[in-house]
């Protein structure tokens, strides 16, 4: 089973060949609801309302003769095995934001996967494409910005060092995440 | 007394120069492409794999940068494009394929023929 974090970097693909400039991914995990909703937003070239409803279902593309677009389908399926759902908005020269909710408890729920790998990667390997990546788990949560990232970077310059640094730093903030909230649970 | 402009020259100049965060035709670029099919066979890790090697052997006149376009297959497909604009397409590669072309093609200018397209 093809885990989370490689349909974000397929959502965020179809971003890019949108021409976007800033990408925003977030996704807000809820323990009470036991729901993980996953949303991506560019600023790319968008789509018309009936584009929008077709870019879910089988095999459709809007490049030509490329057999791109089968990623959102696939996803489109995955959310509703484990009782959720995917939303696209979009608008042609604004956009499009796809929304996926997943129902964490559910047998048929994919397993999260290397997400910072993605993130780091989409961050260092798109030099004309900034990124907001923003996570929450109940209470908490945490955002890295590709365009204020000097504190983190320390002065790291060389591609693999960054992607390490941007690594290790979203990997801290996952233990904030994580660790913080069972001993929550604990008192 | 430096005016305001030249005190702002100077931070710029300080300031942490991410040459790869702004596409750089004076670099070697190495595009993977990453469409649904090649991310499935494991496109993401082999454009860490050259990001980390590059970093790794010291080479800082070529970058890996994720191609914007969907491409044809199954397989992970890479471009090799110098700073010349002189392009080799390479397929099927993987994490080890990818640091032999580093090793070979990047720092020795050797092309890895038994892996090109």
């Amino acid at each position: 089973m093809r885990d989370l974090s490689l349909n974000v970097l397929d959502i965020v693909q179809n971003s890019i060949t949108a021409k976007a400039r800033l990408i925003e991914i977030s996704i807000n995990e809820c323990s009470e609801d036991k729901t993980l909703l996953l949303r991506i937003s560019d600023d790319g070239i968008g789509m018309t309302p009936e584009q929008a409803q077709l870019a879910a279902e089988t095999h459709y593309t809007t490049q030509n003769g490329e057999n791109s677009g089968y990623g959102l389908p696939l996803i489109k399926a995955l959310t509703e095995k484990t009782g959720g759902k995917l939303e696209i908005s979009s608008a042609p020269q604004k956009g499009t934001a796809v929304s996926c909710l997943f129902y964490t408890e559910n047998p048929y729920m994919i397993p999260f996967g290397d997400m910072n790998a993605t993130v780091a990667v989409l961050i260092c390997c798109n030099p004309e494409v900034e990124f907001i990546y923003q996570r929450s788990r109940n209470e908490k949560s945490y955002v890295l910005d590709s365009r204020h990232m000097d504190d983190i970077l320390g002065g790291c310059l060389t591609q693999g060092g960054v992607i390490k640094r941007i690594t290790e730093y979203l990997t801290g903030q996952e233990n904030i995440l994580y660790g913080g909230a069972i001993s929550n649970e604990n008192t | 007394m430096k005016t305001l402009e030249e005190l702002k020259a100077i931070r710029e100049k300080n300031k942490p120069q991410l040459y790869f965060r702004k596409e750089n035709h004076d670099a070697t670029r190495i595009f993977v492409y990453m469409s649904t099919a090649a991310i499935d066979a494991g496109a993401r890790d082999v454009l860490m794999t050259f990001a980390n090697t590059l970093a790794d052997k010291n080479i800082l006149d070529a970058v890996a940068i994720q191609k914007g376009a969907p491409s044809e297959g199954n397989d992970v497909k890479v471009d090799v494009v110098k700073p010349d604009g002189e392009t080799v397409t390479y397929i099927g590669i993987t994490p080890e394929k990818a640091v032999r072309i580093v090793d070979e093609h990047i720092i020795n200018n050797n092309v890895v023929a038994e892996f090109k397209a």
